[in-house]
């Protein structure tokens, strides 16, 4: 149920919201579930159905971006834009314009290479890049650090902050968790994905597919003494859609 | 001829801490061109480290010394060429894991090289995997506080460290975090904030309330490891991990269970299912209550603990009201 300032609204009466699109499918979930879903305002409504779209929209560009798998130690970025850091992660240039740095990532998918968490931080990114334009993005993220959940700035903190939901929804990002895990092979401890419309999954070096697929593809990197299978975890971690739309009123 | 008695391994390790790597390499070379023979007996003589190994690799390799080395020596290059493999096989492919020879070696890797930890990006790479490889594989507990003082080592150089994380908390045990403890009170902020991470706790504070949480966290540590399992969380999903967790129906019926698996490590009796019926019944914030107070009067009174989990549940929560002296809101 959705309500806005204390009123009760039914999804039709949302406009601009258009047939078959991530937004309708988020808004149509948001108004059938059980739970009370306060909103202050329509524009604050559509601000997070907007980035919840653009999120799917730059987990699907970065699947064909070309950025490579590399587990940290071996990660690697354009140093026109990014240093790299000890920890394998990379750190916004003195003098490089985030959102140049961030669009990179895309246009050069092939300069870049690193694990899923840090692929999901940078899929936020574009996302606001997006819904912000360059200006805003510019102001709002000065400094940058692309590391998986760590380092992440204030006002994405949430996304590394896994919460148990009533219900998932497109943009959210999820965690395939492979507990049985070969210790020779820990990048297969787990998949880092967005969910792209409940049923298909965005995850960095797997590509885009179903539970099921990412699944069978962790069980396949299990000790010889696995008893347990790959699952996905009952939780999420989200932006703070009304922080981020505080920060839009502010341009 | 090479003949001088007077060399052994510790003197390749002399050469190389003193004078680096690239004279260790040029010496062993030396030795190679003189006898063969005796620079594999150097290397199996006792009192190497995996670093100097490491170094010395490429030449053991191109001179073709690795079968006159021992079985432990063989097994260490094994490991290495693995872990060092572009695109390694599946799970398991190359090792045999339950050979003698090669659990010594990943053993004596890791006990020799954590305190060479630095050296390269590939050797930091191999420690990494074989602390997870001992931890999940073998299940040695022997390695922990050696694993611990690692992490947080590299924690102060910025460095990376969350694949010897996973491999700390891969041996399952609650016991284990009394290694990580006692960062808890170190005066580098970094250990402190390490510490804070890995056990789900919130900022200490100054000194004396460091060290109380200490305290306290070790109290709770032995009043609770056997009811705490492992969530599946870890660094790499959550940048707030709760990596492990209280389960308040094991502490109610004062019943261990798997940290791993979040199972009775014995069944369930019938009384005990019983009791876990009337537990269910309660609200979370009397849950916990009932929990604690069941904990505390298993361990200080069996008999009346036992005459209490058989009272109903209200009146269970009335006497643990009474008990610990919480209010329930």
């Amino acid at each position: 149920m959705i309500f806005i300032a204390g009123d009760k609204i039914e999804p039709e009466s949302i406009p601009g919201v258009a047939q078959g699109s991530v937004e309708s499918s988020v808004l149509t979930q948001l108004a059938s579930s059980s739970e009370k879903l306060d909103y202050d305002s329509r524009e604050q409504l559509l601000f997070e159905l907007h980035v919840r779209s653009q999120t799917v929209a730059a987990a699907r560009e970065l699947d064909r971006s070309g950025m490579d798998f590399a587990i940290f130690r071996k990660s690697r970025c354009n140093p026109n834009f990014w240093d790299r850091t000890a920890e394998g992660g990379f750190r916004l240039k003195s003098g490089a314009k985030p959102s140049e740095a961030i669009q990179d990532i895309f246009e050069h998918g092939r300069k870049y290479a690193t694990e899923c968490a840090t692929a999901m931080v940078i899929v936020y990114y574009r996302a606001l890049l997006a819904v912000w334009g360059p200006e805003t993005f510019d102001r709002v993220f000065p400094k940058i650090e692309l590391m998986n959940w760590h380092h992440l700035d204030w006002l994405l903190r949430e996304i590394g902050l896994m919460k148990k939901y009533p219900f998932y929804l497109p943009g959210d990002r999820r965690y395939f968790a492979n507990p049985d895990v070969d210790p020779l092979t820990p990048e297969w401890q787990g998949e880092n994905v967005i969910d792209l419309n409940g049923k298909l999954y965005y995850g960095h070096g797997i590509g885009i597919h179903d539970a099921d697929f990412i699944i069978r593809s962790l069980n396949g990197n299990r000790i010889e003494d696995a008893d347990e299978s790959a699952y996905l975890m009952d939780s999420a971690g989200r932006p703070n859609y009304k922080n981020l739309f505080k920060v839009s009123q502010n341009r | 001829m090479y003949t001088d008695p007077r060399l052994t391994a510790g003197t390749l390790e002399q050469i190389r801490r003193v004078r680096g790597t690239g004279a260790c390499q040029r010496r062993f070379q030396e030795i190679i061109r003189q006898q063969k023979e005796g620079a594999a007996k150097l290397l199996n003589g006792g009192g190497l480290r995996f670093a100097t190994l490491f170094a010395l690799k490429p030449q053991i390799e191109e001179a073709g010394l690795e079968p006159k080395l021992s079985g432990k020596m063989q097994a260490a290059l094994q490991i290495c060429n693995k872990v060092l493999e572009e695109k390694k096989s599946l799970p398991g492919g190359g090792i045999p894991y339950s050979d003698e020879n090669v659990r010594n070696a990943f053993q004596w890797i890791f006990q020799t090289g954590a305190r060479d930890d630095g050296l390269s990006n590939e050797y930091d790479e191999i420690l990494d995997l074989c602390a997870g490889v001992l931890t999940r594989r073998y299940r040695e507990k022997n390695i922990l506080s050696g694993l611990t003082e690692l992490i947080f080592r590299r924690n102060r150089k910025k460095g990376y460290l969350h694949d010897l994380i996973w491999a700390f908390f891969q041996i399952h045990d609650p016991g284990s975090l009394r290694y990580i403890a006692p960062y808890l009170r170190s005066s580098n902020t970094r250990d402190r904030e390490l510490a804070h991470l890995l056990l789900h706790l919130p900022e200490g504070g100054d000194v004396r309330k460091r060290e109380e949480q200490y305290r306290n966290f070790m109290s709770w540590l032995q009043e609770n490891s056997a009811y705490l399992y492992y969530t599946g969380e870890s660094l790499q999903s959550s940048n707030q991990p709760e990596i492990c967790s209280l389960d308040r129906e094991a502490k109610y019926l004062g019943k261990q269970i798997s940290p791993r698996k979040r199972t009775p490590v014995d069944p369930l009796t019938q009384e005990e299912e019983e009791s876990l019926s009337c537990f269910a019944q309660a609200e979370e914030n009397e849950k916990a209550v009932l929990s604690d107070y069941s904990g505390k009067l298993h361990a200080r009174n069996p008999e009346l603990w036992n005459q209490w989990i058989h009272s109903p549940v209200s009146e269970q929560i009335r006497v643990a009201k009474g008990g610990t002296g919480r209010r329930l809101v």
